[in-house]
């Protein structure tokens, strides 16, 4: 199999698990983009951002009603998670929706660091004449 | 003439950096692991980070020191990348700190309602932007990660020359006279 038709299918196979999984996780309203805006007013960010009691990751109140599959004990704003013991699988979806942004994110570096450098490679006869 | 076995770092990092990031990101749902699992795994995660920047060290001094002359823009990117992951994931691990039940700390530090209620809110926010960090991070060292990944799962065989047998270097089988 040559270089080319190799990278060409891993691309292809990048695309598809991602999209397919992207979309699952989408579907079931585990997928939500990191809410980097939303900065604490103790860092100049907007009084309205301060939600107290929220974990990490987006974990309280989801603004504008995103739909989101919670398990049935209710993980909403302000509530503790008593949990004893064990891992709460149910949850697992959205551990994996962490996982699919980083995966999302070196695919989007990687490819468009590959594609910027075939673009320069291409083009470089002529910004070489323009100098 | 005995060679010296030294240690394979780089298998020795990449197991640390797979855990690092998948305890990162299982932390980043205290539903998942329940709070008290979540405290102790940053707290962990916390230490692990300090092993990983102890690992490449030579790196962060060498940069360091030259980051104003010669430095390849690659590794310049690199380092300010690093700094902005360093100051985030650091400032995670503290707010979690600072609002940890475990350790009673804000009870312990006597810390008003209001800085409480400001840690929550650092806590909440910040790992979210240590997330993406990570992500291009990850991305930046995709070759070394793909090609130790290989390495690690044995997908390719190792090419350092002692590895190889004498039967498979046909310039070292001598010739017969």
């Amino acid at each position: 199999m040559s270089r080319k038709l190799k990278s060409a299918l891993v691309f292809g196979m990048v695309i598809a698990v991602l999209g397919l999984t992207g979309y699952w996780l989408r579907d079931g309203g585990w997928l939500q983009m990191p809410r980097i805006l939303d900065v604490p007013a103790v860092f100049g960010g907007s009084d309205t951002n301060a939600e107290g009691g929220k974990g990490p990751g987006g974990e309280g109140q989801a603004p504008g009603g995103e739909a989101r599959q919670q398990p049935p004990q209710g993980q909403g704003a302000g509530q503790r998670h008593e949990q004893e013991s064990g891992l709460n699988w149910d949850t697992l979806p959205g551990v994996l929706a962490n996982l699919w942004i980083i995966a999302f994110i070196i695919a989007a570096v990687v490819y468009s660091t590959k594609v910027s450098g075939f673009v320069f490679r291409q083009t470089r006869p002529w910004w070489r004449a323009a100098r | 003439m005995a060679h010296k076995i030294k240690p394979n770092m780089n298998k020795t990092k990449f197991v640390l950096d797979i855990l690092l990031t998948a305890a990162f990101v299982v932390s980043m749902k205290p539903v998942f692991t329940g709070e008290n699992w979540h405290e102790w795994i940053g707290i962990g995660l916390g230490g692990a980070a300090i092993i990983h920047i102890l690992i490449n060290l030579k790196w962060v001094i060498s940069v360091t020191r030259r980051f104003f002359g010669k430095v390849p823009r690659q590794a310049r990117i690199n380092y300010l990348l690093n700094l902005l992951l360093f100051v985030s994931f650091f400032l995670t691990v503290i707010s979690g700190l600072m609002i940890s039940k475990n350790l009673n700390t804000a009870q312990a530090l006597s810390l008003s309602r209001d800085a409480s209620m400001n840690w929550k809110q650092i806590h909440a926010w910040i790992p979210n932007v240590t997330l993406l960090i990570i992500g291009v991070h990850l991305a930046l060292h995709w070759k070394w990660i793909a090609h130790t990944g290989q390495r690690f799962f044995a997908l390719k065989p190792r090419l350092h020359a002692r590895s190889r047998s004498i039967a498979e270097r046909p310039e070292l089988t001598p010739r017969p006279s």
